[in-house]
């Protein structure tokens, strides 16, 4: 193997594979199985491997990397999905879950309860526009604008997919807490 | 416009500079760290300090958001390993 190879390598590991968990992250709560998830990221990274030269260095790699991600997903994988994609536009209470909680449990106490495999199932029946929107935010930490281009969506589309995406999960992990007697209706 | 105020608030924007219904649809964008006008940010602060409606609601948001962070699932150990073995195939193939 040649130097220029061995260079290109080092540096993509150096930038790009620090995200590794990130995109593992992301793509299991896409495609919901961990085996497609190692697929979609194996997909994605050689993706970004051959592209890596038109990579803008000092620009932001996870956002470009979980962009390729994303559009792999949607191109490649979606169709193959083994879980059917729940319905995008269903009518659903988006009023905030506040309401129904202040006067007997207004800290949120009743979420600790909630085992971690709930909360994943539960952002797993999200539609993927507010799915998409709510792992790159709350548990991956991207910005509104990183968000948008990964998303390829304006940055208010970002901000009404956020809201809506939190308030739908809220009112899913209540309705289980409540269920599962973890509080009073 | 009932209002719910705690206390006397201090000097610079007064609780009432904005209501409630706006700082909730605000809400998360304060959370996150989104609002690039330093004024309502400064308002909006104000007035949950003060709002004995709001600022619970502000306090559930933000255990809900914190909880979300914790759901977080890392990389498998093999699958950096795959992904390198993918990577060196593609200088193989490549020549
Ligand atoms: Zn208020």
């Amino acid at each position: 193997m040649d130097q220029d190879s061995q260079d290109k390598q080092r540096e993509f590991n150096d930038e790009a594979l620090v995200h590794l968990d990130t995109l593992y992250n992301v793509a299991l709560r896409l495609t919901g199985d961990a085996a497609d998830a190692e697929d979609l990221v194996q997909e994605a990274v050689l993706k970004a491997y051959r592209a890596w030269d038109r990579y803008e260095r000092g620009t932001n790699c996870r956002a470009w990397l979980l962009t390729i991600l994303r559009n792999t997903f949607i191109n490649e994988f979606r169709k193959r999905s083994k879980r059917p994609d729940p319905v995008s536009f269903e009518t659903v209470e988006e009023l905030t879950v506040f309401e129904n909680v202040q006067d007997v449990d207004p800290e949120g106490s009743f979420f600790r309860h909630i085992v971690d495999d709930e909360v994943r199932r539960a952002i797993d029946e999200l539609p993927e526009e507010f799915r998409t929107a709510v792992v790159l935010s709350d548990v991956e930490g991207l910005s509104y604008a990183e968000i948008a281009q990964v998303m390829g969506l304006p940055v208010g589309t970002v901000k009404s997919r956020l809201f809506r995406g939190r308030r739908r999960l809220q009112r899913r992990l209540y309705e289980y807490a409540v269920e599962m007697g973890y509080i009073r209706p | 416009m009932r209002l719910f105020w705690k206390r006397k608030g201090p000097a610079g924007p007064r609780p009432q500079d904005i209501d409630c219904g706006q700082v909730m649809q605000r809400l998360y964008e304060y959370i996150d760290g989104e609002l690039d006008d330093p004024d309502l940010v400064a308002r909006i602060r104000a007035h949950l300090e003060l709002c004995q409606r709001c600022y619970p609601h502000y306090g559930f948001e933000r255990a809900f958001l914190r909880f979300l962070a914790e759901v977080r699932d890392g990389a498998p150990p093999n699958l950096r390993r795959r992904v390198f073995q993918r990577i060196l195939e593609e200088e193989t193939r490549k020549g």
